[in-house]
């Protein structure tokens, strides 16, 4: 019944897949606001994820032969720099998420500029490349948040959720060289998996969802990805997927993608670069605010 | 190359590959009042953790004693003189006691002073039914005040099994040189937090959907299925009221049997593993414990 997507990736591949972990480590508003330091059981729950997880993700990758891309805060850089040079050293990559993983929306353009040109002297510093990918740490940017990743060298962002491939940015009334690749919720494993007791997370204290029907949604979201020709990325965090007994879901996942035999793996660099490279291909998309809706809808 | 753990030899006795702590909460009337002595009153609430002492902490022993598997029951202070009888048998089938306070306390809201007395209190509490010198500590619930470590150990405690972030146990520092052991755990190896359900006052907080026994099952044997593979150790977590059910004691048979058939674990209690892993010579200074002392001294010890 499914009709042969418009080919749009490289050597005829029916889809793309852009495996994606984002290595908050102990950061987030926690250590924004610095109440961590009060909260020893939960920087260690954090930390889980650089001094444990990350590892056992690269070692799954290098069984499976998939490329990854890995959004670290740059304080998770300055303090894992040895986990982080491994992440480059196996042929993945590295983008920014903040440097304590800022709430891009709560930061006024100088705060953002300043987090910005920090995290990437310390990638330089520390891993001798500056990011050129960029996922929102904690929900929302700010509205010159698109601008001022254009203006600092970025290539891509990989933050929203309106397309299931990736798009070119309209900045300022201008198409953008800033390519968009869009992350849904469903391959989020903060929707799944995430529990922290106090302050308690998810707010109700809900149950950890069975490891077998996430694993099976996360199939059926990629052959849905793969069956309409678009792009999966996932906002895989290793703390929350990468204990030992999720570590063999996400193997599984990993293996079904694989199997499919014609799907592009790629890393969002490689992503954009290519919907940069065949701008006809892909869709252009702007900054519809919420007045632009309502005008076109009355 | 690998970068994770993977099994070593030497990393557990007798040769075994990886090494499963099966404790027990044991709270009784406490889960409730502990935190709020002003529910007292609420005797059809506090009928659902009666139904722990009186069906499901027998029902867990049997289970363990048919199949031989030693564990840890952890037991606020308090409850020792009312629950004597049924710790004496806990005691007396060779599983080990530990302590969650005196009363489930929140040791960060109260002042060292109070920590200390608590502590002391479970102490002697816990050496009126076990004259064991190798008493593990829990955490019953909040975060880890500084000091803490090293009050544990003056109160004479001997490890603790209260933290998460890690897969096998590590060194919590404790200042002067000195550390407390402690037995990690994970979420999901949680019985409570997967079946727990009240009405009023609500439990879990949101009061979502008691889970699919065979689903938890499941996750409970994907985390052993992890451990095997790179050789670590995995806490579960039980409480009489809830995994002593008619109904969910199956989970635990299951659970147990799966553990025992594979030949290659360590069953061992807290206590065992923790003097065990007394003799490694520390965390390493990448052990996330170790970086927050050199970011934030002021926040362990
Ligand atoms: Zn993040």
């Amino acid at each position: 019944m499914a009709v042969t997507p418009e080919p749009v990736w490289p050597d005829g591949r029916r889809s793309c897949v852009m495996l994606a972990f984002d290595v908050d480590g102990p950061s987030g508003s926690a250590m924004v606001d610095g109440s961590i330091w009060g909260m020893p059981r939960l920087f260690v729950q954090g930390a889980y994820g650089p001094f444990r997880a990350v590892p056992r993700i690269l070692d799954l990758l290098e069984r499976l032969g998939v490329p990854a891309t890995f959004f670290v805060p740059s304080w998770v850089v300055e303090h894992w720099p040895d986990v982080c040079r491994d992440i480059l050293a196996s042929g993945h990559e590295v983008g920014h998420h903040g440097y304590r993983h800022e709430r891009y929306a709560d930061l006024s353009v100088p705060e953002q500029e300043s987090v910005l040109q920090r995290s990437q002297a310390i990638f330089e510093a520390q891993l001798g490349v500056r990011a050129l990918g960029f996922r929102t740490p904690t929900g929302d940017w700010h509205e010159a948040t698109p601008r001022l990743l254009a203006e600092h060298g970025f290539v891509y962002s990989s933050s929203f959720r309106d397309d299931d491939r990736p798009y070119r940015r309209v900045i300022d009334g201008r198409v953008s060289d800033l390519v968009e690749i869009p992350a849904p919720v469903e391959l989020d494993d903060y929707a799944y998996f995430a529990f922290t007791e106090d302050p308690p997370f998810p707010k109700g204290h809900d149950r950890i969802a069975a490891y077998r029907v996430t694993l099976s949604n996360w199939c059926k979201e990629f052959d849905g990805m793969h069956r309409a020709g678009g792009l999966l990325t996932t906002t895989f965090h290793p703390k929350i997927s990468a204990t030992p007994g999720r570590a063999v879901v996400l193997e599984r996942f990993v293996e079904h993608m694989v199997a499919v035999g014609d799907c592009w793996f790629a890393t969002g660099t490689e992503v954009a670069r290519w919907v940069l490279s065949h701008p006809e291909r892909f869709a252009v998309r702007g900054e519809t605010g919420w007045d632009g809706v309502r005008e076109e809808g009355t | 190359m690998t970068r994770a753990l993977s099994p070593t030899p030497g990393r557990w006795p007798e040769g075994r590959r990886y090494a499963v702590v099966v404790t027990v909460n044991f709270d009784a009337e406490l889960a409730l009042l502990g935190p709020d002595p002003s529910l007292a009153s609420l005797e059809k609430t506090l009928s659902i953790f009666r139904y722990g002492a009186v069906r499901g902490a027998p029902r867990l022993l049997e289970a363990f004693s048919d199949r031989g598997v030693p564990t840890t029951w952890f037991v606020p202070g308090a409850l020792v003189r009312p629950y004597r009888s049924l710790l004496d048998e806990v005691a007396a089938a060779g599983h080990g006691l530990g302590a969650r306070g005196q009363r489930l306390e929140r040791f960060d809201r109260l002042s060292e002073g109070a920590c200390r007395d608590a502590l002391h209190a479970a102490r002697a509490a816990i050496g009126e039914v076990t004259a064991a010198d190798d008493v593990g500590f829990r955490l019953p619930s909040g975060e880890w005040p500084p000091g803490l470590a090293a009050q544990v150990l003056d109160a004479g405690f001997g490890w603790s099994s209260s933290w998460t972030g890690d897969d096998v146990p590590f060194l919590v520092p404790a200042g002067d040189g000195r550390a407390l052991v402690d037995v990690p755990f994970g979420h999901t190896m949680h019985d409570r937090l997967a079946f727990a359900w009240n009405f009023a006052p609500p439990m879990p907080l949101g009061q979502s959907r008691i889970a699919s026994y065979e689903d938890v099952l499941e996750n409970w044997q994907l985390e052993l299925e992890g451990c095997r593979r790179e050789g670590l150790c995995l806490v579960l977590q039980l409480h009489p009221e809830v995994a002593g059910t008619p109904g969910r004691i199956d989970l635990v048979w299951r659970f147990l049997d799966a553990v025992l058939e594979t030949g290659e674990a360590w069953v061992a209690s807290g206590s065992e593993v923790a003097s065990w892993w007394r003799r490694h010579p520390g965390s390493g200074p990448e052990h996330p414990v170790e970086l927050l002392r050199r970011v934030s001294p002021g926040s362990l010890t």
